[in-house]
């Protein structure tokens, strides 16, 4: 219970912002650096760096590994189906873990009897959660244990269908999914609310009756506004780390020569990884060893050994391989928790996989949105005041805000937002690839494409006018050439089918995470090997830092042995924000110079000539001031006096220092997609034909991967923008398309043909001055295809998804 | 500003920057709108004593739940 007498907490909303300062270096140096654009406005950028950083990367057409379109160093494991994911572990003596969950949005457990499922053939450990301060408690195990009353108050309240209860390991999967349903639980059901709007209302059931205090977030770093959480509803929030709210709002729009004011709605989008949620788990006395299928293996690693009172070292999470991970894989997860309860047990591996409906309700979610979006114009089409108000549902969860990007993509001297969670009986939201910002850009590309109309500007010509991001201005430029983009009237087109374009943008913050570090070894026989943490969701990982081992040695992505996702080794970032390839490259190509100079050191001394006259190129060490001084990369290393050279190395501050706080770099990545689609008027089908997408990551480590996950983020855009939608029974509380094929995501057919354009950006941030993608492919998708609706019909469509039902509704002929 | 040490060393949170974590210094709570938090000891957005989880609902004072970051390692 809140207490009264408290002092006002102030939330450190970014509590280093005063560390704009590079770090001090003992010694450094001075380094040029690419900066700028290929082609367009490439310079050199000098900065004061740490006397270890290695050289300056020219740009990528004099390197010879780096840049290049490189196979995935894994891919032949993963065609033949040796890569073996957390899917595909299998341990001897292996069990499988299956959960009870709450069949009711709402209930107090009214009595809870585990013996039948105890005394099930093949069960060896039954485990039920507690609610009581210090978490979930252990009870005895074995078949031999009575069935236990339980005292009611330490059973949780359960607020949302497939909520955890209990959990069961048995032989097989088939016992334990048997064995869960054996356990006898008598409810008392309670009233239940799912909808948004509903359970802003007064008179709607509370989801959490005891009022707590909110610390609102005003913004500005250390102004807060206390207020009663007012029912079901919190906040509001309304700032982030870039600022609170500026000017004066009222004032703007007085001066306004014109005002569009508009309400849009998105849906709850639930996670879809290929691969489900899950571990396995294996609790040995000296060491509890985790299979994961994460973004975040140290992170995992972090939870269990705090959650068990282990240390770090006593627990290893390993992701060797792993199907996908969109930002709800961070941490242990209830599901690892309790798999590695259940494996102390029963002194046994115990599996434990989300089985897809799982996925559905308790994996996360993109919560929804209701927006207001109220936006003056001057009529030379500055903004000049921006007002955005919104509430959304992470079920029982928070963190339902439509993010940043009205404060910041565009400027606008007067601007406030009040950002409100609403508590629902549904399962918990989590982090969804760029976290409201692809909401929030929605609402705001459609509103910046009205304004264009209004001011009767091409929407491409209009943002040149208000958005002063200079690489974002070529990416419009670049991409809009590949386009073929020449604006057409809305709603121009004759016949039932009608064809449309459009486009939209977006940015993401450069997020580093400085607990990157990794280890790079030369042996004598001339393999190298590069270790992290750091795990590979697909994206590519494990072949950039092959592509960066490589650069620096001379040799080719191929020679380089990989061996990341595992918490042996250094750590490495967790890999969610669009942080991993600017986290983690520069500390391997450092790690990897370190190394080198170590070996060159040797060499040096055997051919006695200085170091700085040594280089390594094309698989060779040679001296360029004495040709007949050559010998391969592997005779090299031969000659080394140990068995291996060896060296670590951590990511540095960015070159530079940061924006705020110790993590948030300068420079926005920004994005900027075009769409055709067609639209059926007499059925109301949407078709996406044709996506041109243009981003920047800073250097482009490796464009066919880059191309791969922008596909990947559009292809997400789509669903996003047509068909994904969690519907909820109003009746029972629970998913009635908890599946993949009601719950529907864009199949082969439905995937528009999409090209993307790259923009080769340096900042002079790193050694390697590469930048991530996963969040910017994905931001304005849905807004630019929304665009393009609205210029095939002539009606907008302020709602997600844009089902056949809301395109005829907008026509008005349903 | 106070210590981010008032912060539960159970609490957990995910931002577009990462994972945070209950007794870091600091804790980085760059954006609350889209930041999601758990309770390590139930593993969900609900703590121990039924109440959300939140940075500003986990502080020493506000609930009876509340670990201090130093305190010893006890187990599950």
């Amino acid at each position: 219970m809140a207490n009264p007498n408290k002092k006002k907490v102030v939330l450190p909303v970014a509590p280093d912002t005063k560390t704009h300062a590079p770090a001090k270096h003992l010694y450094s140096k001075k380094v040029k650096l690419p900066y700028g654009v290929p082609g367009h406005d490439l310079t050199e950028m000098e900065r004061e760096v740490s006397i270890d950083e290695p050289p300056a990367l020219p740009i990528n057409e004099k390197l010879n590994v780096i840049g290049k379109r490189t196979k995935r160093v894994d891919a032949i494991y993963k065609v033949t189906g040796a890569a073996k994911y957390t899917a595909d572990i299998k341990l001897p003596g292996m069990l499988y873990g299956k959960f009870l969950r709450s069949p009711h949005p709402h209930a107090r457990i009214k009595s809870l009897d585990v013996s039948a499922a105890r005394r099930f053939p093949g069960v060896h450990a039954v485990h039920v959660l507690k609610m009581e301060p210090g978490g979930s408690v252990e009870r005895e195990s074995g078949h031999d244990v009575p069935a236990e009353t339980y005292n009611l108050d330490e059973l949780p309240l359960l607020r949302y269908v497939g909520q955890p209860i209990a959990a069961v390991a048995a032989e097989s999967q088939y016992i334990a999914n048997e064995a869960a349903k054996l356990i006898k639980v008598e409810y008392e059901t309670k009233p239940f609310v799912l909808e948004l709007d509903k359970a802003r209302k007064k008179g709607a059931p509370i989801v959490f009756e005891e009022v707590i205090k909110d610390e609102g977030n005003e913004g500005d770093v250390g102004v807060q506004a206390a207020e009663e959480q007012k029912g079901n509803l919190r906040g509001p929030t309304t700032g982030s780390f870039l600022g609170g709210p500026r000017g004066d709002v009222e004032k703007g729009f007085a001066e306004a020569d014109f005002i569009l004011e508009k309400e849009f709605r998105t849906q709850v989008q639930t996670h879809c990884c290929l691969e489900t949620h899950g571990v396995v788990s294996d609790w040995k006395p000296d060491m509890l060893t985790v299979y994961a299928s994460t973004q975040n293996t140290a992170g995992v690693r972090d939870d269990l050994a705090e959650f068990f009172g282990l240390p770090k070292s006593k627990v290893r999470v390993i992701t060797e391989y792993m199907g996908g991970g969109f930002g709800s894989k961070f941490g242990a997860g209830h599901y690892g928790v309790m798999a590695t309860i259940l494996s102390k047990k029963a002194g046994r591996p115990v599996k434990l996989m989300l089985d897809r409906e799982e996925e559905h309700l308790v994996a996360g979610n993109r919560p929804n949105s209701h927006q207001m979006l109220k936006m003056g114009f001057k009529n030379d089409g500055k903004i000049i005041a921006i007002d955005l108000t919104s509430y959304g549902t992470a079920g029982v969860g928070l963190g339902a805000g439509v993010g940043r990007v009205a404060q910041d993509q565009y400027e606008c001297p007067n601007f406030r937002t009040a950002q409100y969670d609403v508590f629902t009986h549904a399962g918990p939201g989590a982090a969804f690839r760029a976290p409201g910002n692809v909401q929030g850009v929605f609402a705001l590309e459609q509103v910046i494409d009205e304004a264009a109309e209004r001011l009767g500007m091409d929407p491409v010509k209009y943002r040149d006018v208000i958005d002063k991001h200079e690489v974002r201005k070529l990416m419009r430029m670049k991409g809009a050439e590949a386009f073929g983009w020449k604006y057409k009237k809305p709603g121009y087109d004759p016949g039932p089918i009608k064809r449309g374009f459009g486009m939209a943008q977006g940015q993401w913050t450069r997020f580093i995470n400085l607990n990157s570090s990794a280890t790079v070894r030369i042996n004598k026989d001339g393999s190298v090997e590069v270790m992290s943490s750091v795990q590979d969701i697909g994206t590519g990982t494990k072949t950039i830092l092959a592509q960066v081992v490589a650069e620096e040695l001379g040799l080719m992505a191929e020679d380089i042995t990989v061996k990341i996702g595992d918490t042996l080794y250094p750590d490495g970032p967790g890999s969610g924000g669009s942080v991993t390839a600017g986290s983690i490259t520069p500390a391997v190509r450092n790690a990897t110079y370190k190394a080198k100079m170590e070996l060159l050191g040797q060499v040096a001394g055997a051919w006695d000539v200085e170091i700085s006259d040594l280089e390594t190129k094309n698989g060779e060490v040679y001296s360029k001031s004495d040709s007949s001084k050559k010998m391969s990369f592997g005779e090299a290393t031969n000659k080394m006096r140990t068995n291996q050279v060896m060296a670590t190395a951590s990511r540095p501050d960015d070159y530079g220092g940061f924006e705020i706080g110790n993590g948030i770099g300068y420079g926005r990545l920004g994005s900027v997609q075009f769409a055709e689609v067609l639209v059926d008027t007499e059925t109301g089908f949407i078709k996406v034909e044709r996506v041109v997408a243009a981003h920047s990551c800073g250097r482009p480590l490796n464009p066919m991967q880059l191309e791969s996950q922008i596909n990947g983020g559009v292809i997400m855009g789509v669903g996003y923008a047509l068909y994904e939608d969690r519907i909820l029974d109003l009746n029972t509380g629970h998913m009635v398309n908890a599946n993949l094929d009601q719950y529907k995501l864009p199949y082969s057919k439905e995937i528009p043909k999409i090209e993307t354009v790259l923009i080769e950006h340096y900042g002079a941030f790193s050694s390697t001055d590469a930048s991530g993608i996963g969040e910017p492919a994905n931001i304005p998708t849905a807004a630019a295809i929304a665009n393009a609706v609205y210029n095939a019909i002539g009606a907008r469509l302020y709602e997600l998804p844009m089902s056949p039902q809301k395109v005829l509704a907008a026509l008005g002929v349903s | 500003m106070e210590s981010p040490d008032q912060y539960c060393r159970y609490l957990r949170g995910k931002n577009a920057y990462g994972l945070l974590e209950g007794g870091d210094k600091p804790f980085l709570n760059f954006d609350p709108a889209t930041t999601t938090y758990w309770c390590l000891r139930t593993m969900g957005p609900v703590g121990p004593d039924s109440q959300p989880v939140h940075l500003s609902a986990c502080g020493k004072e506000d609930r009876k739940c509340f670990t201090m970051p130093e305190t010893e390692k006890t187990g599950e």
